[in-house]
């Protein structure tokens, strides 16, 4: 027997240990090589995988790992979705390679693209630290990017090869033979063939008014999970043939988006009756028009061209909007706290949790102004907010804010004059209630906000041509525009604040951004040396919504999640409901039932509304107001009777 | 034993192989990547966005994702069965429960919360009306640094040791039966650590080849390694003592009789 037989036995031993350790090491890395996730609207595609000379028909859903090729089709809008969020769409006819997609560290990731001809547009993440995302193009083209939307545009249609890239949000380094050029959000650069880039300059009409940006513009526009895409052209006075939206099951928002290059488009719902539902114009693109839980049956809408040039085209969109479901977890938690703060002032803190709200105070108040925001109707003039319960309005000192004449009242924020009765002497100043609901029908979420001194309030003044108009405050068309990128904006900031060291836009804690609401919560910070080890993130589930006001400051509401973990030292326990509570209306909510826990962590909504000041007038933005829920949450069980320490800590609220 | 030998130990390995993974293409099967029956649903990743999961059979996740699911349907379901494919095997979860309405909202899901536990989940259900299959994976979550992942890894070295021990045993049946038993179990661990990486899917089948080339290997490597029984010591030639010299007064002899 053979020294052969155990030669080759020995080997194939060291043969599997050998793949054994190639596949652990393989793994270990692998957090740093995921895939891109392919999406097509319309028409076709082919990808050819790395290291293979074949191509197949590509499909939604497909991976794209590093060194994979998609080749778009005619008649074609795809989109290739990265993991840090970012994506880049591709028009007919392009050609582009997922170069590299690697993640050095957790949450950091590495895009590399090579676009060898067509269109590309890239919406790009907020990039971490150490992030990169870079498109290479002929022409020995580099573009170089840091959380922003352009466009790469690969033309041969003229014999030579040129590249422009259109920046349309942030700013992009474009790099060609050595010589780099910084290209602003409006502005174009070009690189022909053996040349360095041109110098920026604004972005032609011929790409403004292109299908493929009215494209992405609209679809930027869009919020819901996409069903269906239709495009076309039209000319003035020329109405579409009625397309079909799908099928409503009369418990899903619609969502409707049209683009166009500019002009002025209409756009009509067809409800399942047939129809008009509504019509929706306007002379400035998109459109989206948000049909709340729609009628059960089969919908559609028509494109009108009301003032246009010949064959302009347009895109529509319709998507679903799913509500999140943590709406109903956020109103019931608060709901608990609220009751169990009443509990706490009012010194029955071991008496069993009531079971009705109907005799509570912050309920009626609540229940008071809820109705009186139910009566809000498109156009409507400035309305009282708060009239009953533990409150008496000034009536002839009312201010609201209302939300957009054609959408639903889905985020509100209602201020007015008030004085408190219940206080002795009674306590007068404003009032702030910041509401959310899913839609006209469903329930409001409402919690009253303390406006704390020092947060003046913005007039109200709402233009209805969105940002960049100025309008009189008496202007009654109140106007909705949405800032997408402005919860991950903030949620930056926010997190740079925390960590002490301040956000180009966002001065750190002792800043004037969160500052006045902190004062607030001073006596948490004297008192509670819990660990809170927390993190913001965008919640883009909910809209933001933004308004123009009169000083040209924009008052946004915004939603933020929030990862927070209270853990106090040496064995101390987390309470729920905490005994230690203000003055104010304030106190720790933590999601977990009544008890003691030896640390929790959770998961919360904060609902912001801020004022971000005109860039030029050095002010930092100020956050006026906001309300937090706790949406989910683990527990570990408290070992010990312990209580909260007594030193001092990084602590922080908003 | 020589060359020849050797020869049939290699044929014998990759008839071993061949055959495991004949097998399980054999039986290779991918679940269906939609949704039937008029069901809709889906997932919105706070970080990853929404998706439509009617039309997409892999759903990719981030670590920091808290996911929301929603499905609707054309009326109240009052049967859900949920499957996880491990393997390419169907293991069926306990009962959870009919939705009893057509608009089901699921509470929304921390993915850190379960992504220290698996990187990678198949998993079918099944209503009245419906079925519908999924693939998450939470895309920057170690294949290794999870539970399943890292219980892969260690079974993968731990079924790796017990080879190398059979294959040094002395190749009897218990040998061999602790063989491919360790090459089953390191196959296995392997396996699962593949579909961790998602080179293997684990709807299919594929993910059975591992498990069964280490048994098979296990069986053939056993005893290949045993140590050469030592040659048995040469017999111990009688002593024998010189005779004493005759006492004779004659020349000595030339040598001794036999």
């Amino acid at each position: 027997m053979s020294r052969a037989r155990r030669v080759l036995g020995l080997g194939a031993i060291v043969l599997l240990f050998l793949a054994y350790a190639g596949v652990v090491a393989v793994a270990v890395v692998a957090v740093g090589s995921a895939s891109a996730n392919l999406s097509l609207f319309l028409g076709s595609a082919h990808v050819q995988k790395s290291g293979s000379s074949a191509s197949s028909v590509a499909h939604s859903g497909d991976q794209l790992r590093a060194g994979d090729v998609v080749r778009t089709g005619e008649a074609t809008k795809a989109a290739v979705g990265y993991p840090d969020g970012s994506i880049s769409r591709l028009d007919s006819n392009s050609f582009l390679q997922v170069h590299n997609l690697a993640s050095p560290k957790n949450g950091v990731w590495n895009v590399e693209l090579i676009q060898f001809g067509g269109k590309s547009w890239h919406v790009v993440h907020a990039l971490a630290g150490g992030a990169s995302f870079q498109v290479d193009a002929p022409n020995s083209v580099t573009v170089q990017v840091r959380g922003t939307e352009f466009e790469v545009i690969v033309d041969s249609a003229a014999g030579a090869t040129s590249v422009r890239v259109d920046s349309w949000t942030g700013l992009v380094d474009v790099t060609a033979r050595g010589t780099k050029v910084q290209v602003s959000g409006g502005q174009s650069t070009s690189v022909q063939a053996g040349k360095t880039p041109s110098a920026a300059a604004p972005i032609s009409d011929a790409d403004r008014n292109d299908s493929f940006t009215v494209f992405n513009q609209a679809l930027d526009a869009t919020r819901g999970a996409l069903v269906s895409v239709n495009g076309g052209s039209l000319s003035e006075g020329q109405t579409s043939a009625p397309l079909p939206a799908g099928f409503a099951d009369g418990s899903t928002d619609l969502e409707l988006t049209l683009g166009w290059p500019g002009s002025k488009f209409g756009l009509t719902a067809i409800g399942p009756d047939g129809t008009d539902f509504r019509t929706d114009s306007s002379d400035t693109p998109p459109v989206t028009m948000l049909i709340p839980k729609a009628a059960a049956g089969s919908w559609a809408y028509k494109v009108q061209a009301l003032e246009s040039k010949p064959r302009e085209p347009y895109w529509a969109f319709v998507s679903w909007r799913v509500r999140p479901p943590w709406e109903a977890v956020a109103a019931g938690t608060y709901q608990q706290w609220a009751f169990d703060h009443r509990n706490l002032a009012a010194g029955v803190f071991a008496a069993p949790v009531p079971t009705s709200l109907d005799s509570e105070p912050l309920l009626k108040m609540d229940q008071s102004a809820l109705q009186l925001v139910a009566l809000f109707q498109k156009g409507d003039p400035i309305r009282l907010i708060y009239a009953s319960g533990a409150f008496t309005a000034d009536p002839n000192d009312e201010e609201a804010y209302v939300a957009a004449p054609s959408g639903p009242l889905d985020t509100f924020l209602g201020i007015g004059n008030a004085t408190a009765t219940s206080y002795t002497p009674a306590l007068h100043g404003k009032v702030m209630v910041l509401f959310t609901r899913s839609g006209p029908g469903a329930s409001w979420l409402a919690s009253n906000v303390t406006i704390v001194g020092g947060a003046s309030l913005p007039t109200v003044a709402v233009g209805n041509d969105g940002y960049a108009t100025m309008v009189a405050p008496s202007a009654q068309d109140h106007f909705l525009v949405s800032s997408p990128d402005l919860g991950a904006m903030v949620a930056a900031d926010l997190n740079l604040g925390l960590t002490g060291a301040g956000g180009t836009r966002f001065p750190g804690f002792t800043g004037p951004y969160i500052q006045p609401i902190l004062n607030d919560h001073q006596f948490y910070k004297q008192t509670f040396n819990w660990l809170v080890v927390d993190r913001y993130a965008a919640a883009p589930e909910y809209t933001t919504y933004s308004y123009l006001l009169a000083d040209g400051s924009v008052l946004d509401f915004v939603t933020l999640t929030r990862q927070v973990t209270y853990s106090p030292p040496r064995g101390g326990c987390v309470l729920q409901p905490t005994p230690f509570y203000g003055a104010g209306d304030y106190s720790f909510l933590v999601g977990p039932p009544r008890g003691a826990y030896a640390s929790v962590s959770q998961t919360e909504l904060l609902s912001l509304a801020i004022v971000v000041p005109p860039k030029a007038s050095g002010k930092t933005i100020q956050a006026i107001g906001g309300f937090g829920a706790v949406t989910t949450w683990t527990e570990t069980p408290c070992s010990s009777r312990g209580t909260p320490g007594s030193g001092k800590g990084a602590f922080g609220y908003i | 034993m020589s060359s020849a030998s050797g020869t049939i130990v290699v044929g014998r390995l990759f008839t071993a192989l061949l055959g495991a993974m004949a097998l399980s293409l054999a039986f290779a099967q991918v679940a269906a990547a939609d949704i039937q029956g008029g069901c809709k649903a889906w997932a919105i990743g706070s970080q990853s966005g929404s998706v439509d999961l009617t039309s997409v059979s892999e759903l990719h996740l981030l670590r920091g994702d808290v996911l929301a699911v929603r499905g609707l349907a054309p009326q109240a379901q009052t049967r859900l069965d949920v499957t996880v494919y491990l393997f390419g095997l169907a293991i069926p979860m306990p009962e959870v429960g009919g939705l009893h309405e057509t608009d089901n909202s699921q509470t929304q899901i921390v993915l850190s919360t379960y992504s220290r536990y698996t990187r990678v989940v198949d998993l079918s259900a099944t209503t009245n009306d419906c079925t519908g299959s999924l693939l998450v994976s939470v895309d920057d979550q170690s294949p290794i640094l999870n539970t399943v992942g890292g219980a892969g890894a260690i079974l993968g070295l731990l079924g790796l040791l017990g080879v190398l021990k059979a294959a040094f045993g002395k190749g009897r049946i218990g040998g061999r039966i602790g063989g491919a038993l360790a090459g089953f179990i390191g196959g296995a661990g392997v396996s699962l650590l593949l579909q961790q990486m998602l080179w293997i899917d684990p709807r299919n089948t594929a993910g059975l080849a591992p498990p069964i080339a280490g048994l098979l290997l296990g069986v053939l490597l056993a005893g290949t390694l045993k140590r050469a029984p030592r040659a048995p010591a040469t017999p111990a030639q009688p002593v024998v003592e010189p005779a004493p010299d005759p006492p004779t007064l004659s020349a000595p002899a030339e040598g001794l009789a036999p």
